[in-house]
């Protein structure tokens, strides 16, 4: 009698449970370390731009434009006339033979 | 008079496909082995150069985020990724036919500039190419099926009498494709190239022919124009020809039938 | 002979355009410029040659073109042939396609672009806000260490506190049962007294009874009695 009395006594005595290991990893059982060890990997801040030059100028993000195309269409145009000019076309320049 | 004058200034329209050398030394070395770069050669270099510069600059430097210019390759890979998949089936063969699509594109296009060279109009490349990649397809076909590959130019219930024959005409049309395939494509850049020639002789002709005339000749400038254009859509049109032609090759080769 | 008409036509329709507007355009600068120094002008220049949407710098490079061209030409730097008309040809066609393609292409590109930051900017805004979720759940549990410490100060507390009460009863059960007692025992004794006392007087009274019921008392009383009467008798108290 008395010792079911002290234990119904003692039952009042222990707080109630607010904590759980359920509550720390979301009930899935899964460990927070390896989120926090991602996290702490990353790198912070904007991302440095390592690449300058024509490549940043006409071809990365918002900057891409046409304009290397018709540089380079120019370009080729230049060569390929001025290939055709020293090989015959000042032969007919001021007098066409 | 003048047009005489103007006549003896022209050449022939063919003119514009000859290999010519631009620079050139004879080497004291092997009996004075003749060194020189050709018009060939500096247009291959030159669009060596070309694609490289476009697949470096256009790389985007592996970010996520697709520029203007990555997302056109990302496009044109994509497409070429699907001819082979639905030709071949397996992608071990996209990076040959990738490259493949893209030196004969280059080349085209290059072509298309005025006052250049086009490669592709040279025999030597053209017929060369489609050569050498029948004979690759060839050893690929022998690799994987040893001698079972002759049974490609046998085709299933040929009664044996006429065994000899058909292989003879299988073999005759083996080897024409290795023709057909470089012709194609030679022919068809040859005669775009050659009708613009001829074309633009006339056209000059008649715009240096006075005021009027001049004024006249826009109209059939304008048709000239829409040939141009033409032409643009051919250099397309057969670098696509020749992928799938080379891709159906690949897929026979690898499945016999 | 025939570049050469070409070449002289192509210089008087050039000429008398391209002059006056030069004059013209140096002049509105001048104007408009009015003296400002001449970093201020100079930075002016290098702002407005960017962008090509400027009427100035457009008409400027197209003044330019055409005299450099024209140069080339009476220089027979240029020569003209018909390679030229295919030039002329490929270069029209290139600008056209270039003006027809050019809008559709960006707008595509942009919204394939879009699309793809869509995706990338929703999946990381997500996952973010999963992280701070879970943040939060695990702040909750801050201070659940204080607290529970809490809970169990308070416990002990009442423990203790329940303890002593039932010290106090205990005492208090104690003492009841000590009075209960003692009330007992005064209960008993006061009986046993009151029994004692009614057995006395039933024993005296019994004695009495009896010695009356005894014919010697009864003489020895009717004696007495007589005795008293002659007495009194005799002392004449009756």
């Amino acid at each position: 009698m008395h010792v079911s009395l002290i234990r119904r006594q003692l039952g009042g005595i222990i707080p109630p449970k607010i904590a759980t290991p359920s509550h720390l990893t979301s009930g899935s059982g899964a460990n927070l370390t390896p989120l926090v060890n991602f996290y702490s990997k990353l790198p912070k801040g904007p991302a440095p731009s390592t690449v300058g030059g024509i490549k940043a100028r006409y071809f990365n993000g918002k900057n891409a434009s046409g304009a290397p195309l018709v540089w380079t269409i120019l370009g080729i145009f230049g060569l390929g006339y001025t290939v055709d000019y020293q090989m015959h076309l000042k032969h007919h320049k001021n007098h066409a033979h | 008079m003048n047009f005489n004058h103007s006549n003896l200034f022209i050449n022939s329209p063919l003119e514009q496909f000859e290999v010519t050398s631009l620079l050139g030394f004879n080497a004291p070395i092997l009996g004075y082995m003749s060194f020189t770069l050709t018009n060939l050669g500096l247009y291959s270099a030159l669009i060596f150069t070309v694609i490289l510069g476009l697949h470096y600059m256009g790389n985007n430097d592996k970010k996520l985020l697709p520029s203007k210019w990555s997302i056109a390759l990302e496009t044109l890979f994509a497409s070429i990724n699907s001819i082979v998949r639905d030709q071949i089936g397996k992608e071990i063969y996209l990076p040959f036919i990738y490259s493949l699509f893209f030196f004969i594109l280059i080349a085209n296009l290059i072509g298309n500039i005025p006052y250049t060279y086009t490669i592709t109009t040279s025999i030597i490349v053209s017929i060369g190419l489609s050569f050498t990649i029948l004979i690759g397809v060839t050893i690929l076909g022998l690799s994987i099926h040893k001698i079972h590959f002759f049974s490609f130019f046998i085709p299933s219930g040929t009664p044996l009498a006429l065994v000899p024959l058909l292989v003879l005409i299988e073999l005759i049309s083996y080897l024409a494709r290795a023709f057909s395939l470089g012709i194609r494509l030679f022919a068809n850049v040859v005669a775009g190239h050659t009708l613009l020639k001829i074309l633009s002789t006339f056209l000059y002709q008649m715009f240096s022919g006075g005021l009027i005339i001049f004024i006249v000749t826009l109209l059939p400038f304008a048709l000239f124009l829409a040939i141009t254009g033409l032409e643009l859509a051919v250099s397309f049109i057969q670098t696509y020809v020749f992928v799938l032609l080379v891709c159906s090759y690949i897929k026979d080769a690898i499945e016999l039938h | 002979m025939a570049s050469r008409i070409v070449v002289n036509t192509l210089r008087a329709s050039a000429r008398p355009r391209a002059l006056p507007t030069v004059t013209r355009a140096v002049n509105a600068r001048a104007m408009s410029s009015s003296n400002p120094p001449p970093s201020e002008r100079a930075s002016e220049i290098i702002n407005n040659l960017p962008s090509s949407q400027n009427l100035v710098t457009k008409t400027g490079t197209v003044i330019l073109g055409t005299g450099l061209l024209a140069t080339a030409i009476s220089q027979e730097l240029y020569v003209l042939n018909e390679e030229t008309v295919v030039a002329a040809g490929t270069f029209i066609l290139l600008a056209f396609l270039a003006k027809l393609i050019r809008e559709p292409y960006k707008e595509w590109a942009d919204g394939h672009i879009q699309r793809i930051w869509g995706v990338l900017e929703s999946s990381r805004a997500e996952h973010t806000q999963t992280v701070k979720d879970r943040i939060n759940s695990v702040e909750q549990m801050k201070d659940v260490v204080s607290l529970t410490e809490g809970l169990f100060a308070l416990s002990k507390e009442t423990a203790k506190l329940e303890s002593e009460a039932f010290v106090q009863q205990q005492k208090v059960a104690l003492a009841s049962e000590v009075k209960a007692v003692l009330d007992s025992w005064v209960r008993f004794e006061q009986q046993a007294k009151e029994s004692e006392q009614t057995e006395l007087a039933k024993s005296v009274i019994d004695k009495v009874l009896s010695s009356i019921k005894d014919e010697k008392t009864q003489k020895e009383i009717l004696a007495n009695a007589v005795a008293e009467v002659e007495q009194l008798v005799k002392n004449k108290a009756i």
